[in-house]
């Protein structure tokens, strides 16, 4: 019976060390891939050489335009964006040892999407590089809200649903603001609310940038605090560690990472909740240094590979990469927490 | 021989405010609990008329009492109360009734008090099936027919099948369903995205509809309604046996004799059927399904055979009280009754952070 | 009721040859939780008019094998019988008139009352067009009064301590009027005071009122004392049967339990007492599917999910 044991370590230690490279491989391939896909067969389509003249500073006009003005930055915000929404879920998850943690369910994306979208439909006289800031207030309100309503017990489902109706709360009130706007407004502001990569510039990626800077390291520097926190509260303030404060420090940063890409892409779900489950499946570890560079990886391949799918399934018609991240987020997620769910009746 | 044993003396478990506040007697509880349905009936009956004066021209509750009793003070007073008051009234009235109903079957089979229509499902698929009806030409919203609501309520019941099938395994527990429930919402929900996308003119209208609204609500739509609520209410009203014993927990009610899956299945395919027809008629009214159970179980008790009749007079009358004050609030423009029943959501948070953290 | 040879069962004794004919019986019961098996093949037959204890470590099925004599389990292979019926096939409502369980930390809405919920044990009785009746409120009172819950009628169930909400679940277990009673894991939850009430009750209710109780209990003493049988269950199988004197050995418990311990009479009135003082040399067997590798923290979210969802 041990001598079984054992072998069964022995195998998982052998396939775990192969995993992560793996995983780190699969990944950067598929956000190789995506972009390969996204610059390359969007309508019109660039011939690779048409983007290697590009690459060498010459070709076409209108290549050089599609590819710099265009295509890069979308593909640079996807990236960018993918990567702080993991990591943003990751770091939920673990704070709130939540396996349904996620900031699309807590309510912090509906509290950032509707400042964005009163500060839309009103037209408010809004400095630009504000706006991320407002959009972060508006999700730590809401999220906060939520998690203190959640402060004394660690029930995921009840969390699940005091976020859902704080959610929908929130959804209709943006609904009650977009039918005071022009049709014009509606149209545009209903496509900011799906969550979309469309006709992003280097100007969104200029004001998400900061942002990314920051709040990526950071985030991955939380990382031990995490590892502890995973201990349960009373063992990790046994061990010294803050745990009001840095559970608050984390929350204000997942906010933070939401916040940003909420201001600039609209709401996308599924990628924050999504990726830190994918990793740790894949990887058989919680170990959050190990877990959150990867969940980054692992978000900027889900985000850039569904904004490829948006593009190019329906071409030219384009879907917005927030219904093809819910659309198969949410299935696939659902199959991941299937085995999970399956109540362990365990004790015997 | 005595047949008890000696009670220690014990101190009594405090769960905090909790502990105290729930030996505090329930006001309905009990034998007051045919005096809570008279009053609550009397409320409606209030409500009903309110609701009828209320409109763009004012009347006052005498003149409407003397146009529905056949003797107007003026002869265009029945033109009003007849023909354009009372089918909205009729229809607040009875899908109140329904969501709250709705919501109260969910929390108890879900034996989770947070609980509402959204998590079957049925609100969602039965939007994306309108939607999907709907966005074919902006005529449609006005002259709902038969069809509406039949492909709303498929949509409604097959979205629910569909959380159920996922959720089913050998026994289906509540928790899995809300997750599963929510996350097929989701999915649904981009799928109405989609929809509207693809169909931005119709965007306009659809989009109050998905919040929920009564404006335009007629005799047609009424017609269309009270079919699908004499069927629908019983059998609903009737379950509240099944519900009592799914509350104790799967264990004890199998071990009462209660074949657990197909209990819960037919339960939620009747809460199903509540919300998504009156979904077809109303639009994704949110938070009455949430909302009147709670009260109702402040009120009466955990009974289900009281608190599903409450829920039913509870939901009724804060529909009715909310689209009153959406009529009244931003005169001369009516907000949708959804955006005032959210409204109610923030006070209704407030109240759970405040006395409902255990 | 002859036992399979193929479940490991220390050699019988003559007496079990002339056990009194069994109600409740299992049969070559095998049940686990998707691919692990937790009890095999195994088979096991209530005797009728007294209380049995099953014990053993974490993980060697006893709250299982209870589950699937309730049918709230459905083996995977072999079969549970009932008055010589496959359990499986009677209807719900006649099994709950025979057999009344009382679930490991049962859960119910806040609100509710002692009272409603005793009331709801007379649903195998009542039907929509069959209310409560006469003979439906005197089983209720005397449910009530034979826990000693009578006071407690119009109390809020979380308002009550622990004990005497357990208590009130018995009740609701007795308005069924069964003659037989499952009890998983009765007293875990309750402090040593209220876990001799309830084993006090749980005997009345066998010597006064002639119901045949089957429990699973943690505590060994506790099942010495209380059970006329004692069923020791290990990885699934079982290991020992028979009265209290006879299975509670010590090498029974270095063996099954990796306990060594001296087992005395107690000072006061005989019963076998078991005292442990320190760990088996040997190592402990596993349960079939221990993870050696450290737990890690998803697998305890995953876990906290499963369990949280299965409330």
């Amino acid at each position: 019976m041990i001598a079984s044991a054992g072998r069964l370590t022995r195998i998982a230690h052998l396939s775990r060390s192969v995993r992560l490279p793996l995983l780190v491989g699969l990944c950067l391939a598929g956000i190789l891939a995506a972009a390969a896909l996204g610059i390359l067969a969007s309508t019109p389509r660039i011939s690779p050489a048409g983007l290697w003249d590009v690459l060498r500073g010459g070709g076409t006009p209108l290549d050089r335009v599609l590819i710099t003005e265009l295509r890069l930055p979308r593909f640079v915000l996807g990236v960018l964006g993918g990567a702080m929404l993991a990591l943003s879920g990751a770091l939920l998850q673990d704070a709130m040892r939540n396996p349904l943690a996620g900031p699309e369910l807590l309510g912090v994306t509906a509290g950032a999407t509707i400042v964005v979208a009163a500060i839309t439909i009103l037209h408010l006289a809004v400095t630009f590089v504000l706006i991320p800031w407002l959009a972060l207030a508006g999700g730590l309100l809401a999220g906060g809200l939520v998690i203190i309503l959640m402060r004394r017990t660690d029930d995921p489902i009840r969390l699940v649903l005091v976020g859902a109706a704080l959610t929908a709360l929130l959804n209709a009130a943006v609904i009650v603001l977009m039918s005071y706007g022009t049709q014009s407004d509606i149209g545009v502001l209903f496509l900011f609310l799906v969550g979309s990569l469309a006709n992003r510039t280097w100007i969104q990626v200029r004001l998400i940038l900061p942002w990314a800077l920051v709040g990526i390291p950071l985030a991955l520097l939380t990382a031990r605090a995490l590892n502890v926190l995973q201990l349960g509260e009373d063992v990790a303030r046994g061990l010294g560690l803050p745990v009001l404060r840095v559970r608050v420090l984390v929350l204000v940063l997942s906010a933070a990472l939401v916040a940003a890409v909420v201001a600039v892409c609209g709401p996308i779900s599924f990628v924050a909740l999504l990726a830190p489950h994918l990793v740790r499946r894949a990887l058989d570890t919680s170990d959050a240094r190990v877990v959150l560079p990867c969940c980054a990886l692992v978000g900027a391949a889900l985000l850039t590979g569904a904004d490829v799918l948006a593009r190019l399934t329906f071409d030219p018609l384009e879907l917005p990469v927030g219904i093809w991240t819910t659309l198969l987020g949410g299935p696939l997620l659902l199959l991941l927490l299937r085995r999970q769910l399956r109540a362990s009746r365990g004790d015997a | 021989m005595s047949t008890s044993l000696s009670v220690r003396p014990r101190t009594r478990l405090h769960i905090g405010r909790m502990g105290m506040r729930l030996r505090a007697d329930l006001p309905f509880a009990g034998r007051r609990f045919p005096l809570g349905l008279l009053l609550g009936g009397l409320v409606l009956a209030v409500l009903c008329v309110l609701h009828i004066a209320t409109g763009s021209v004012d009347l006052s509750p005498g003149q409407v009492i003397a146009a529905l009793a056949g003797h107007p003070e003026q002869p265009f007073h029945t033109i009003i109360v007849w023909d354009l008051r009372l089918p909205r009234t009729l229809i607040a009235l009875v899908t109140g009734a329904m969501f709250g109903l709705a919501g109260a079957i969910l929390q108890a089979i879900m034996r989770n008090p947070l609980a509402e229509p959204e998590m079957t499902g049925a609100t969602s698929g039965a939007v994306l099936a309108a939607v999907l009806w709907l966005g074919q030409g902006p005529g449609r919203l006005a002259e709902p027919g038969t069809v509406l609501p039949l492909i709303a309520l498929a949509g409604g019941v097959a979205a629910s099948g569909l959380v159920y099938l996922l959720s089913f395994q050998r026994s289906s527990l509540p928790g899995r369903l809300i997750l599963t429930g929510l996350l097929v919402s989701a999915v649904l929900r981009s799928g109405t995205s989609i929809v509207l996308l693809l169909h931005q003119e119709a965007l306009g209208s659809i989009l109050i509809w998905l919040i929920g609204s009564l404006n335009g609500r007629v005799w047609v739509h009424w017609d269309v309604l009270w079919p699908w609520a004499l069927v629908a209410l019983p059998l609903g009203l009737a379950s509240a046996r099944w519900a009592n014993i799914l509350q104790l927990g799967d264990a004890s009610a199998t071990g009462l004799g209660l074949r657990v899956p197909y209990a819960r299945a037919a339960l939620l395919f009747i809460a199903a059927l509540l919300a998504a027809s009156a979904v077809a008629i109303v639009g994704g009214i949110a938070f009455l399904g949430l909302i009147a159970p709670h009260i109702a179980r402040r009120l009466v008790g955990a009974d289900a055979r009281r608190v599903f009749p409450m829920s039913v007079i509870l939901g009724a009358a804060l529909l009715l009280a909310a689209d009153i004050a959406a009529q009244l609030l931003l005169r001369p423009t009516t907000l949708p009754v959804g955006a005032v029943l959210a409204a109610l959501g923030a006070p209704f948070f407030l109240y759970l952070l405040r006395w409902r953290t255990p | 009721m002859s036992r399979s040879s193929t479940n490991g069962a220390t050699p019988a004794p003559e007496e079990k040859a002339e056990r009194p004919e069994t109600a409740l019986s299992a049969r070559a019961v095998s049940l686990g939780y998707g691919e692990r098996l937790v009890i095999r093949e195994l088979s096991f037959a209530v005797t009728m008019g007294q209380i049995t204890a099953l014990v053993g470590p974490n993980g060697s099925g006893k709250s299982t094998l209870l589950k699937a004599l309730a049918r709230i389990l459905a083996p995977s292979r072999g079969a549970v019988y009932l008055d010589g019926r496959a359990i499986q096939q009677l209807p719900a409502r006649e099994v709950a008139r025979r057999l009344a369980i009382l679930p490991q930390a049962p859960v119910a809405p806040e609100e509710l009352t002692v009272g409603e919920l005793v009331e709801q044990g007379r649903y195998p009785y009542t039907g929509p067009l069959r209310p409560l009746g006469e003979h439906d409120y005197a089983a209720i009172a005397r449910a009530l009064e034979q826990t000693g819950a009578t006071a407690f009628r119009p109390r809020r169930l979380a308002s009550l301590s622990g004990g005497e909400r357990q208590r009130a679940w018995i009740a609701l277990a007795l308005a069924q009027e069964t003659p037989i009673l499952l009890l998983d894991e009765p007293t875990t939850f309750l402090d040593i005071g209220h876990q001799l009430d309830v084993l006090a009750l749980i005997r009345e209710l066998n010597r006064t009122h002639g119901k045949t109780i089957v429990l699973v209990l943690h505590d060994l003493n506790h099942a010495a004392r209380y059970a006329d049988r004692m069923v020791t269950l290990r990885a699934g199988q079982i290991v020992a049967d028979g009265p209290p004197q006879e299975v509670l050995t010590e090498a029974l418990l270095a063996e099954v339990f990796g306990v060594r311990a001296r087992i005395l009479p107690h000072p006061v009135d005989g019963v076998p007492l078991c005292l442990p003082f320190a760990i088996t040399d040997a190592p402990r067997e596993q349960p079939p599917d221990a993870h050696t590798t450290i737990t890690s923290a998803a697998e305890t979210a995953e876990k906290t999910v499963g369990q949280r969802a299965g409330s």
